[in-house]
């Protein structure tokens, strides 16, 4: 009575290094391709202990390596890499074409004869993966390519002491030379302190008639011992800190892969960022900051947390104001606090109207030569991104019954803008402002021109500032009027009854 | 006068650790870090099976990775290792403690802890080196090798078995 011999699978054992490693390749090279990775895979030449009676193949992070170099105890396998960017084209790949596919290339490495140069060809192993690395899940399904209904009839099966006496087994291992023999399974195992051959056994088979079989299986059973693959979930392995660091990081760096490929995210994450005034503009940009990756915000502020600030200053709480906690600080310890989450562009809310705008792009190169004249339709003006306003300038413009600037972001185009041209930027049409009407359910898209007395962006002021420097900001610090007055808009006040426009600041209801 | 393992010493000792076990193919390397005093460890993987000392039926294979090293505060070797499942999650102190048999009685702190790696400044589960003089002080005088005499005692609790070539070294 004749026995069939059956294929006994590996085990998979990952180090958690793979991982680590892994989720590296696939954060600074391969980004958002698919690419196939080869990886080694380390069986040990030695049997295992007794109780560990399953052969494992083991991978960590030096299976990327491109030599292998592990330790002498340890065979090669050849393995691929399959990732997969999304858990559908996981789930939904094709199992079998896969396996099928390494199997055709095993098979004609072992019928051109590759595998007699290179033995360890033989030993290939397949991992399939899906690391959502925003979770920290790594799902991943090994297999063991081994061709399908193959059957070998083992006619009888010997200790190998059964064969040859056990001072020939124990010798130096070349017992075997010259001698006609079956088959071995070559086994190590310990005997002690030293190393014996004396568990392989010698079989005695009959091999199939079979030509190219097209059919291969051997894809891993997972831990409930079903066919399916498995999940390594590492997030509560690491520290809730690196993860909230590492998944911002992550954010920026989809949107740059899908996106901005040019932008530098390091120069970002680098840079130190001072605001002056933790108000609504302070607190709103600080968060847009965060988002974009700046970690490094110094807060200024004079004042403290009041009861009106907290609805609309996006960085305090109504705890603070009862705490009348200074701003700047307050304003600090709650971004700590905060997860940088939506990147909105909001800038005035009025009561039924809105604006929205970007500031005008300074070309310190032709700061003082005239710009040259656009050509543009009858009836159409165009501006030049150079020529554009900014929030201060159109103040006097901005949404009626307006009480203060909810947000305010700014966003600077390295290129002129011509307006009337409908300028396309990398994310669609820039405008230079939007205004929004609720009342009449309206949307304008104006450009308006710089104004040359702008507290702000006017060339005065910048000049000023070039010239002097913390001097120039010590003045304004020190007399609200200073700018008013270098812009001569004090003069221009004495001429206009401006009383109808005056605003109230929250701080003057207290 | 209370002796002392030397760095010195101790640095040969897992040298020659290291030649007996490339000799049994047994798996110890010896790795270094530069510009670091203490700075030479050595390393070694095996793969095993544990099983619930309360329930026999469970059964978990890992693999341990044990690290040797010297601790240069207290001036003794330290043992410390990480000890992971095969889908590469590491165990906690806590999970480990369920399958540990050998030290049942003691006090799980008092006895292992999540120390910082003495070299890589990485935490390992490590058997706690407060006591580590007090068994290793007998080896000092009359082991050719105190760290493997040393392991031959504490080895068996986290389960690293030596094998005989080793004692025979010592």
């Amino acid at each position: 009575m004749t026995q069939q011999l059956s294929y006994v699978q590996l085990s998979s054992s990952i180090n958690p290094s793979f991982w680590n490693k892994f989720t590296e390749l696939k954060l600074n090279l391969d980004k958002l391709d698919e690419t196939q990775h080869s990886i080694w895979g380390y069986f040990s030449i030695i049997l295992a202990n007794k109780e560990c009676t399953v052969p494992v193949l083991e991978v960590d992070s030096t299976s990327f390596n491109q030599k292998f170099n592990g330790q002498n105890i340890y065979l090669p396998f050849h393995g691929k890499l399959l990732n997969k960017n999304t858990i559908e084209k996981f789930k939904d790949c094709n199992k079998m074409d896969i396996i099928n596919e390494e199997g055709k290339l095993l098979y004609q490495r072992i019928r051109n004869g590759c595998v007699l140069l290179d033995p360890s060809l033989l030993n290939c192993f397949l991992v399939l993966s899906f690391a959502d690395l925003k979770k920290y899940h790594y799902y991943y399904w090994f297999a063991f390519p081994v061709p399908k209904d193959v059957v070998i009839e083992k006619n009888y099966s010997r200790l190998i002491t059964e064969v040859f006496s056990k001072n020939e087994v124990n010798g130096e291992y070349d017992f075997l030379q010259g001698k006609n023999t079956s088959f071995i399974a070559f086994t190590l195992s310990r005997n002690g302190s030293s190393i014996t051959c004396q568990q392989s056994i010698i079989y005695s088979l009959k091999l199939p008639q079979q030509e190219a079989n097209d059919i291969w299986v051997g894809w891993e059973k997972n831990e409930r011992e079903k066919m399916g693959p498995r999940l390594s979930n590492l997030k509560n392995t690491l520290d809730p800190y690196v993860i909230a660091e590492n998944s911002v990081d992550l954010n920026l760096k989809l949107m740059k892969w899908r996106v901005l490929p040019d932008i530098d995210l390091e120069k970002i994450k680098s840079t130190k960022c001072l605001l002056l005034g933790s108000g609504t503009l302070g607190c709103s940009v600080a968060r847009a900051l965060l988002a974009w990756g700046v970690i490094n915000i110094t807060f200024v502020d004079n004042s403290t947390v009041s009861f009106s600030n907290p609805v609309r200053q996006s960085l305090f709480t109504y705890l603070d104001s009862v705490q009348a906690k200074p701003k700047s600080q307050a304003a600090a310890e709650n971004l700590k606090i905060i997860f940088p989450g939506v990147v909105a562009i909001t800038i005035a809310l009025g009561f039924d109207t809105y604006l929205v705008m970007r500031h005008g792009f300074k070309d310190k190169n032709n700061m003082n030569t005239q710009s040259t004249p656009i050509l543009h339709p009858e009836g159409i003006r165009s501006i030049k991104g150079t020529e554009l306003g900014c929030y201060f300038c159109n103040d006097v413009t901005a949404p009626g019954n307006r009480m203060r600037p909810a947000f305010y972001k700014t966003s600077q185009n390295a290129n002129n803008h011509d307006m009337d041209d409908g300028n396309q930027s990398i994310l669609g049409l820039l405008p230079h402002s939007v205004r929004g009407f609720l009342s009449s359910f309206e949307h304008i898209l104006p450009a308006t021109q710089k104004y040359k007395h702008c507290v702000a962006c006017s060339d005065i002021v910048l000049e000023e500032y070039n010239e002097k420097g913390m001097d120039f900001l010590l003045e304004v610090f020190n007399s609200s009027k200073h700018l008013e007055d270098i812009t001569h808009l004090t003069e221009m006040f004495k001429e206009t009854d401006f009383g109808d426009v005056m605003e109230f600041s929250d701080e003057d209801f207290q | 006068m209370d002796m002392h393992l030397t760095l010195e010493n101790f640095t040969k000792c897992i040298e020659d650790i290291v030649k007996i076990s490339d000799l049994l193919m047994d798996g110890w390397i010896l790795k270094e870090k530069q510009g670091v005093e203490n700075g030479k460890y050595i390393v070694k993987r095996c793969t095993t099976q544990l099983t619930k000392p309360d329930d026999k039926d469970i059964k978990v294979l890992v693999t341990f990775e044990y690290h040797i090293a010297y601790q240069l505060s207290y001036g003794v070797p330290v043992i410390c290792f990480k000890v992971w499942k095969h889908d590469g999650l590491l165990f906690s102190l806590e999970e480990y403690w369920e399958f540990n048999q050998d030290l049942k009685e003691h006090n799980m702190y008092d006895t292992l802890t999540q120390l910082d790696h003495p070299v890589l400044c990485q935490p390992f589960l490590t058997l706690h080196p407060c006591r580590t003089q007090e068994i290793i002080q007998p080896f000092l005088e009359n082991s050719k090798n105190p760290v493997i005499s040393w392991l031959s005692v504490v080895g068996l609790f986290v389960h690293l078995n030596l094998l005989e070539e080793y004692l025979k070294n010592c």
